[in-house]
């Protein structure tokens, strides 16, 4: 809250001191080194770490604003994936109608079954949102004609009205560095506003809330809607990579990743979702080479961060989520 | 005399076969404060609780600011200026004192949705705040931790919350529970203060404080309306005497 | 569609069913006593059909095997309980999610490594390998109908359990009125670790008994283990009498549904239509189920009111 008369340099201290903005930074530097060295296996793992990132920062809006813990949030990640490969087959690839798609597709789905899974708590919600993402799963592995189990090759990446943005691993990366840092501003701009003031109310005393005036179902869809709608623009880049799209982008394992990387990196602010998501993506690169057991290192991992914190500070979710400008 | 803000209509309620509210009929008229007693277990929890919301009554009707409340639920009635500071003190813990009134004001319809400004960083927004924090006593505790407050100034702070809402009613569940003899006389002043502005149904034990604040008392036993009058009237009733004052006498 | 074939479905709607009330008895009761998100409860199912798996191989011998292996896979339970799942009983539930989703990652991985990653072998034991003419013109396999017959009568046991012991009406107040059964003076942490070893045990029984039809394979537990959460969902936690009409509803939509639903779209769309909608349709009933369940009773069929 400093003065309106802030100078260049306090500004650039001011940014430079925000978590969000070093993070970002670290994600343009990698890109770049890895330009500069040529590496397309380094842009590749610079765009799937953003992606990913991405959709844990939507999943973190979720858990540690609206408290929210859905344990569905690959649904709507697969479900952009989807977008990109059914309207592909469509003749349909302008990036400016595939992203809008996948992020309204995402949001659908979270809207529809948010009307009945915002009726529950606690571990109901926990659960029904897991069912819904499973019944994805199956939807999605029915689909004959878009490869059934198996998945298919997507038939030609998304463009900008014919012209091929997304041709090689650095113009990828570049988009997943860029719609991370849009996303994250966005999440954490509503983090801060009226609305996730609420949402944060309605999180840590619902009965209060509504005794002053305010039932936080409607809060509670748009959040959950809104996050949905990142998370199928987030899957939509990652089909979009790798060029193809199955039904494992929807299996229950990468929703348990997702809340993996948005605990390990603290629920309390956004950007934490990121460093969680660089750490298990590092910790994937770390490890596979060696054992093709990696996630048995993850598991451990998990677990014993689970044990060792302390009963006190295992309520991080309970703690209030910091305003997100503090850096 | 102006309509009543508040009015109970023969308002009954059972849990199986224990009737908890039976037929109690009673109004709040404007400006007055209101006071609820009866001994413990006549029901008066239930009461406040089918009063504010949380608890649909069996039989009977609520009405408020002139409408039929009785199928409303807690956060319609609040959103009308039905405002319930609750019998533990009920506050966001880990919001400091001002955030915790600026949620109120927002929760009470000033821009819920908005997803733009920071809230906390809206001057006019804070402006408010600082004037409820104000008018309860709480001007330097605003930045605060909710939780780090002292039991009556959580008191105070709640009261602020439900005064920044501009409400039409204040339904206060023994606001005295608790609370030490300095804190009590505080929150007696502020109450004191604001009688006559807004309306106040007063929930309370302590008769000292229902007494020098309450401009007619309701009796409640066994879950039903004993008599409703001037404090002075109460006070006097032998049947009242004997059902509840009587025990008082005794200790 | 032959009568045989419905009867036949009908008769594998309840075999499932009571697959899936064995995983889920278990779940119910340890949601229900602790308020306790166990995501792992699959990882015994896998892991109960693994050790009966060896040890029918080791023993030559399938009835034998299977008491061992449920011996195993009791002693497990109490094992993870007291590694892992006792200090997480107080936290919240992201913990418990986070925690127990690290157990599945474990487990599965260790048992990747141990018997690689092809399906084990668990054949039907020889008496019950054929199967038997119900009536005239229609057979069906024995195992299956072996399945249906200890399912039942584990449902039996587990009611006379609840409903007849000491230990049974702590659990069963434990999942209604925990504070109260505390006040008592019961040790609730005693009471859990036994309810979960119990039901460690019971979802192996499942997976044992499922392992002659199913590939035994380290992520077997993942299916059956979402579909037991949408029992428990639909059912109530903390409900046995909840959790086997659940089982048995979903038992019969699922299976029926995968049977009939593709032939009914067929009658009223046209063929093409049917052939991509039918089998996607089928596969959600079961989600769509809980969705109406949960419309009209946000706690399920016979769990508590949410007050």
């Amino acid at each position: 809250m400093s003065g309106a008369a802030a100078g260049a340099r306090t500004l650039a201290c001011r940014l430079l001191a925000h978590r969000t903005v070093l993070l970002i930074a670290l994600f343009a530097a990698a890109l770049a080194a890895a330009w500069a060295a040529g590496s397309g296996h380094g842009a590749a793992l610079v765009a799937r770490t953003a992606l990913l990132a991405l959709a844990a920062a939507s999943l973190s809006f979720l858990i540690g604003q609206a408290g929210l813990v859905s344990f569905g949030h690959a649904a709507p990640l697969g479900i952009g994936a989807y977008c990109v490969l059914i309207l592909g087959e469509y003749e349909v690839r302008n990036i400016l109608v595939v992203l809008p798609a996948a992020f309204a597709a995402g949001a659908a789905f979270a809207a529809i079954t948010g009307l009945v899974a915002l009726r529950t708590r606690g571990i109901y919600f926990i659960m029904i949102t897991l069912a819904f993402a499973q019944m994805m799963f199956y939807v999605a592995a029915s689909l004959s004609a878009f490869g059934g189990d198996d998945g298919m090759a997507i038939a030609g990446r998304s463009t900008f009205f014919g012209d091929r943005i997304l041709r090689t691993d650095t113009q990828i990366a570049v988009w997943a560095v860029a719609l991370l840092a849009a996303g994250l501003v966005l999440l954490e701009r509503i983090s801060a506003s009226r609305f996730g003031l609420m949402l944060r109310t309605g999180r840590e005393n619902e009965a209060k809330l509504e005794a002053l005036g305010l039932d936080p179902f409607r809060h509670r869809l748009i959040a959950l809607a809104l996050a949905s709608g990142i998370a199928g623009v987030a899957g939509a880049m990652l089909a979009n990579q790798v060029d193809y799209v199955s039904p494992s982008l929807m299996n229950w394992h990468i929703s348990g990743e997702l809340i993996v990387m948005v605990v390990l990196g603290g629920a309390a602010r956004i950007s934490g979702a990121v460093i969680g998501a660089i750490v298990v993506v590092a910790l994937d690169e770390a490890l596979a080479p060696f054992t093709a057991h990696w996630k048995l290192g993850l598991g451990l991992v998990i677990v014993a961060a689970v044990l060792l914190r302390g009963a006190d500070i295992g309520a991080l979710i309970g703690r209030p989520a910091k305003a997100p400008d503090h850096g | 005399m102006a309509d009543p803000v508040l009015t109970l209509e023969r308002l009954s309620k059972s849990f199986s076969a224990l009737a908890v509210t039976q037929a109690v009929s009673l109004d709040i008229r404007p400006g007055e404060i209101h006071a609820l007693i009866g001994p413990n277990g006549a029901g008066k929890t239930t009461l406040v609780a089918q009063v504010a919301g949380a608890l649909k009554p069996d039989s009977g009707v609520i009405s408020f600011a002139g409408r039929d409340v009785t199928a409303l639920g807690v956060a319609a009635r609040a959103r009308l200026g039905l405002s319930r500071v609750f019998q533990i003190s009920n506050v966001v813990g880990g919001f400091t004192a001002l955030e915790n009134v600026m949620v109120a004001i927002i929760a009470a319809g000033d821009g819920p949705f908005r997803m733009g400004r920071r809230a906390l960083a809206d001057a006019g927004l804070r402006e408010q705040a600082h004037a409820a924090l104000d008018a309860v006593g709480l001007a330097g505790r605003a930045l605060v931790a909710a939780a780090q407050l002292a039991h009556g100034e959580r008191r105070a702070l709640e009261l602020a919350m439900s005064l920044a809402q501009h409400p039409r009613l204040l339904l206060l569940d023994e606001p005295m529970a608790g609370t030490g003899k300095a804190e009590g006389e505080r929150l007696a002043g502020l109450l004191l203060a604001l009688k006559g502005r807004i309306p106040m149904l007063l929930i309370e034990h302590d008769m000292d404080t229902v007494f020098r604040l309450a401009d007619r008392v309701s009796v409640l036993i066994s879950g039903a309306l004993a008599m409703t009058g001037a404090p002075e009237a109460v006070r006097r009733d032998p049947l009242v005497r004997a059902a509840y004052l009587g025990e008082d006498e005794a200790v | 569609m032959s009568s045989a074939l419905v009867i036949s479905q009908l008769l594998n709607g309840l075999q499932l069913g009571v697959i899936l009330f064995l995983v889920a008895a278990g779940l119910t009761l340890v949601f229900g006593v602790m308020d306790f998100i166990n995501l792992a409860h699959g990882v015994q199912y896998m892991l109960g059909a693994y050790l009966v798996a060896t040890l029918v191989a080791w023993t030559g011998h399938f009835g034998l095997g299977l008491l061992l292996g449920l011996a195993a896979a009791l002693a497990l339970g109490f094992a993870m309980e007291f590694l892992v799942f006792r200090h997480l009983t107080r936290r919240d539930h992201l913990d418990q999610v986070l925690g127990t989703f690290g157990v599945i990652l474990v487990v599965t991985e260790a048992v990747r490594m141990i018997f690689g990653p092809a399906p084990l072998a668990l054949p039907t034991p020889a008496v019950f390998s054929g199967s038997i003419a119900l009536f005239e013109g229609f057979n069906y396999p024995t195992w299956r109908l072996v399945i249906l017959a200890v399912g039942l009568g584990v449902a039996l046991l587990l009611w006379y359990l609840v409903n007849r012991t000491r230990m049974g009406m702590l659990v069963r107040a434990g999942s209604t009125h925990p504070a109260t059964v505390s006040a008592l003076g019961v040790d609730i942490d005693r009471l859990f670790l036994c309810v979960f070893a119990f039901g460690a045990m019971l979802a192996g029984l499942a997976g044992a008994m499922a392992g002659p039809l199913v590939s035994v394979e380290p992520t077997m537990g993942d299916r059956i283990v979402i579909i037991a959460f949408v029992v428990v969902v639909v059912g109530g936690t903390g409900s046995i009498k909840g959790a086997f009409v659940a089982a048995m509803l979903i038992g019969m939509v699922d299976t029926l549904g995968r049977a009939f639903v593709p032939d009914l779209l067929r009658a009223f769309l046209g063929r093409s239509a049917a052939a991509t909608a039918g089998p996607a349709l089928s596969s959600m009933l079961i989600y769509l189920l809980m969705a109406a369940v949960l419309s009209v009773r946000p706690s399920g069929l016979f769990g508590r009111r949410a007050s």
